[in-house]
C-alpha cells in the first residue's frame, strides 16, 4: 500500500510540475498535454485516497507481518536486480560515448554474465568463472561486429578506442 | 492478365527462392528485439535493383510477412517482444511457456499468423479498388474516433484500472514530447536538442519490455528460471482449435486489414483492438494474460492481416499504408513503376504477380514457422546467464539502430528502470506503450479536426459527427465501452464471491 502512497504522490506532483511547464505554449500545442495532466492528476489523486483507506483497515498481526517480508523483498528486488543492473548499464552507456559500442558491449556482457553468477551464489566468483565470463564477453561482441557490421554493414556507434 | 498466366511467372525456382529467403530474413529480423521487417526491407532493398522487379517486390513483401510473425518467437519464449506489434503476444505466450507449453503457443502464434496473413492477402487480392475508395472516406473526425477505441482495451487489462489509466496517460503524455508538429512550439523538451525529435516507440518497447524483463532475470536461480518442458501436442490439434475459433480468427483478421487500410495508423492499434476484442468476448476458461490462447490467436491474426491491407491504398492509389510499405514503394520507383490506379494498366505482370505471390509469402512462412519451432524451443534450453547480456546487448544495439541515436539508448535503459520498478508495483507497461503509438494520431486528428470545424465556423462536435461513418464509429467506442465496464464488473463481483466463500 506504500508503494501505492508514493507512486500517486509522484504522479500528482509530476504532473502539477509539467502542467506549470506547459502554461507558457500556446493554447493549440497545450491543450493535449493539459488533458493528459489533468487525467493524471486525477489518477494521482484516487491512488493517494485509495492507499489511504486501505492504510485504515484493520489489518490483522499475521497480515502484518506478511506485508513487511513483502516489503523487505520489494526494496531487495528493487535495488539488486533494478537499481544495480540499472546502473551498469548506465555505465555501459558512458563507456560507449568514449569508447564505442562493441568495447562497451564487451564491458556489459562481462559485468552482467559475472553479477548474475554473484547474485546466485557468491561462491560461483572463481577463477574458472572469471575465464568463462572474459571467452564470453569476447564471443558475443565478436558476433555482434561479424553480423551487424562486417554482414549487415550497419553504422555502430563509434567512440575513441572503436 | 489471366490467372494462367500468373501462375506461370509464380511458379520459377527463382521465384520460390525469393519467397522463401525474404521470410526467413524477415523472421530472423523480426525476432531480434529493436530490429524489424522495415530495417530488414532497408537492408535488403539493394540487392532487388539487380531483379526483375516483381520478384524484388515478393523478396520484399516476404521480409514484411516474416518480420511480423517473427517478433512473436522471442515474446512467447522469453518475453521479449522483437516488435512492439507482439506485445500482445507476450501477454499471452510467456505463461503458456511457463506452463511448459512453449511449443504448444508457437504453434498457435503461427498458424493464426497464416489464418490471418491468408485473409489479408486475399482482401488485398479481391477488393483493392473498393477498400481503397473506403480508406479515403477516413477523415480527421473518423480517424480520431478510431484511435480513441484504441485507448478503450485499457480498461479490458486485468488489474488495477487506476494504475492502468495512469499507464496510458503516460504513454500519451510520452508522445507529446518534442517539437508540436501542428505549431512548431517545443514542448517538454527542457532545451534539449535530442528531445526535439520525441520519443519514438523503439527505445520505450524495449525498455519497458526488453531491459525491464532482463533486469527481472538477473540472479534467478536455475529452479526458479522458466525450465524447457516440451510437453507434446500435434500441429494438428492446435490448427483445429484455431478453426474452432474462426469466429475470432475472421474478427481480428478484418480488424486487421481494416486498421492496416488506413494510411498512418500502423498495426499496433490493429493487433491491440483485437486483443482487447478478444479477451471481451472469449469463452475459455483460461484468464487473460495467464496463458489464454485466444490472445495470440486474435494478435497474430490481425498482425498478418495487415501486411496485405497495408499494400491496397499503396498499390491502388499509390498512398503508403505504412513506413514498411513506403519503403516498397521507393523500391518500385527505382524500378521506374508509376503506383496508383494506372499499375493494373500498365504493369499488370508486375501488380497481380505480386499480389498473388504473396499467397506464396504466407505458405513459406507457414513451413518456416511449423519446421522452426522446434529449433525456436531450443532458446529456453540455453541458461539465463548467457540469455540475459546477449538480449542486453543486442536490444542496446536495436534502440540505436532506428535512428541512429545515443539519446535512444539512454531512453530504453532508463525506462528499462522505471518499467522493472512498474512491474514490481503491478502498473501494467503494455498501456504506455498503446499511448505513445496513439498519442499522436488522436492529438494531430483532434487538431485537424479542430482547424477544419473552425474554418467552417461550427461547433467542433458537430464536425466529429457530421458524416454517417463518424456516427456509426463513435456508436462502436460507445458499446465497447459498455462492454468493458460491464465485464470490469463481472470481474470485480466474481472476486468478490471467490473472497467471501
Amino acid at each position: 500500500m506504500l508503494s501505492n502512497l508514493i507512486l500517486g504522490v509522484v504522479i500528482l506532483l509530476s504532473s502539477i510540475f509539467f502542467y506549470l511547464q506547459a502554461i507558457d505554449l500556446p493554447e493549440r500545442s497545450a491543450l493535449f498535454p493539459h488533458f493528459i495532466l489533468w487525467g493524471m492528476a486525477i489518477v494521482g489523486v484516487l491512488l493517494i485516497f485509495q492507499a489511504l483507506l486501505e492504510v485504515r483497515k484493520k489489518v490483522s498481526q499475521e497480515g502484518l507481518v506478511s506485508r513487511r517480508e513483502a516489503r523487505a523483498q520489494l526494496n531487495d528486488i528493487l535495488i539488486f536486480q533494478v537499481l544495480v543492473p540499472g546502473g551498469l548499464l548506465l555505465m555501459a552507456y558512458g563507456l560507449l560515448l568514449s569508447v564505442g559500442f562493441y568495447p562497451a558491449s564487451a564491458f556489459l556482457v562481462f559485468t552482467i554474465y559475472s553479477y548474475h553468477a554473484y547474485r546466485i551464489d557468491a561462491a560461483n566468483l572463481n577463477k574458472s568463472m572469471w575465464f568463462r565470463s572474459i571467452g564470453f564477453a569476447i564471443a558475443v561482441t565478436l558476433f555482434m561486429y561479424l553480423i551487424f557490421t562486417l554482414l549487415l554493414g550497419l553504422p555502430a556507434p563509434s567512440g575513441a578506442l572503436f | 492478365m489471366d490467372i494462367f498466366s500468373i501462375l506461370l511467372n509464380l511458379f520459377t525456382p527463382s521465384v520460390f527462392l525469393v519467397v522463401f529467403a525474404g521470410v526467413l530474413v524477415g523472421i530472423v529480423v523480426g525476432a531480434i528485439p529493436g530490429l524489424n521487417g522495415a530495417i530488414g526491407i532497408s537492408l535488403l532493398l539493394p540487392l532487388t535493383f539487380t531483379m526483375e522487379p516483381q520478384i524484388g517486390l515478393l523478396l520484399l513483401g516476404g521480409i514484411y510477412m516474416g518480420g511480423m510473425y517473427g517478433g512473436s518467437i522471442t515474446a512467447i519464449l522469453i518475453n521479449v517482444p522483437g516488435d512492439v506489434v507482439a506485445a500482445p503476444v507476450a501477454m499471452e505466450g510467456y505463461p503458456l511457456t511457463k506452463q511448459g507449453r512453449a511449443k504448444e503457443a508457437l504453434y498457435y502464434s503461427i498458424f493464426s499468423s497464416m489464418f490471418g496473413g491468408f485473409i489479408g492477402v486475399l482482401i488485398l487480392i479481391l477488393f483493392t479498388p473498393p477498400l481503397a475508395k473506403l480508406a479515403l472516406q477516413f477523415g480527421p473526425a473518423e480517424m480520431f474516433f478510431v484511435s480513441l477505441s484504441g485507448l478503450i482495451i485499457v480498461g479490458a487489462l486485468s488489474g488495477s484500472f487506476l494504475k492502468a489509466a495512469f499507464a496510458v496517460l503516460l504513454g500519451l503524455f510520452i508522445s507529446t514530447v518534442g517539437v508540436d508538429m501542428i505549431t512548431g512550439s517545443e514542448r517538454f523538451t527542457f532545451d534539449s536538442i535530442s528531445l526535439r525529435s520525441g520519443i519514438s516507440v523503439v527505445p520505450v518497447v524495449l525498455g519497458l519490455f526488453c531491459f525491464a524483463e532482463m533486469f527481472l532475470n538477473i540472479g534467478k536461480k536455475p529452479s526458479e528460471q522458466v525450465q524447457y518442458r516440451d510437453q507434446k501436442i500435434s500441429r494438428m490439434t492446435v490448427v483445429k482449435d484455431i478453426l474452432s475459433q474462426r469466429f475470432l480468427v475472421w474478427k481480428s483478421g478484418l480488424i486487421g486489414t481494416l486498421v492496416g487500410l488506413l494510411p498512418g495508423v500502423g498495426t499496433t492499434l490493429a493487433v491491440f483492438m483485437s486483443y482487447g476484442d478478444a479477451k471481451r468476448t472469449s469463452r475459455r476458461d483460461v484468464p487473460f494474460e495467464q496463458g489464454n490462447p485466444d490472445g495470440i490467436i486474435a494478435a497474430e491474426s490481425a498482425n498478418n492481416a495487415t501486411v496485405g491491407s497495408s499494400m491496397v491504398p499503396l498499390l491502388a492509389l499509390g498512398v503508403p499504408g505504412s513506413p514498411t510499405s513506403a519503403i516498397i514503394a521507393g523500391a518500385l520507383v527505382i524500378h521506374g513503376i508509376v503506383l496508383g490506379p494506372s499499375l493494373f494498366v500498365n504493369r499488370p505482370d508486375v501488380a497481380f504477380t505480386f499480389l498473388y505471390g504473396m499467397l506464396l509469402t504466407v505458405v513459406a512462412m507457414t513451413i518456416i514457422g511449423a519446421v522452426g519451432i522446434k529449433y525456436f524451443s531450443y532458446i529456453l534450453k540455453i541458461k539465463m546467464e548467457y540469455i540475459v547480456p546477449t538480449v542486453l546487448v543486442f536490444a542496446l544495439f536495436g534502440a540505436y539502430s532506428l535512428r541512429n541515436s545515443l539519446f535512444d539508448v539512454f531512453i530504453a535503459i532508463v525506462l528499462g528502470i522505471v518499467g522493472a520498478i512498474f512491474k514490481k508495483i503491478h502498473v501494467p507497461v503494455a498501456p504506455i506503450i498503446i499511448g505513445v503509438v496513439l498519442g499522436p494520431l488522436i492529438e494531430t486528428n483532434l487538431a485537424r479536426a479542430m482547424r477544419i470545424a473552425g474554418a467552417r465556423n461550427m461547433p467542433l462536435w458537430e464536425y466529429l459527427l457530421a458524416t454517417p461513418l463518424s456516427k456509426g464509429l463513435v456508436a462502436l467506442v460507445v458499446i465497447m465501452l459498455l462492454v468493458v465496464i460491464r465485464m470490469r464488473h463481472k470481474e470485480k463481483v466474481a472476486a468478490k464471491e471467490v473472497k467471501n466463500a
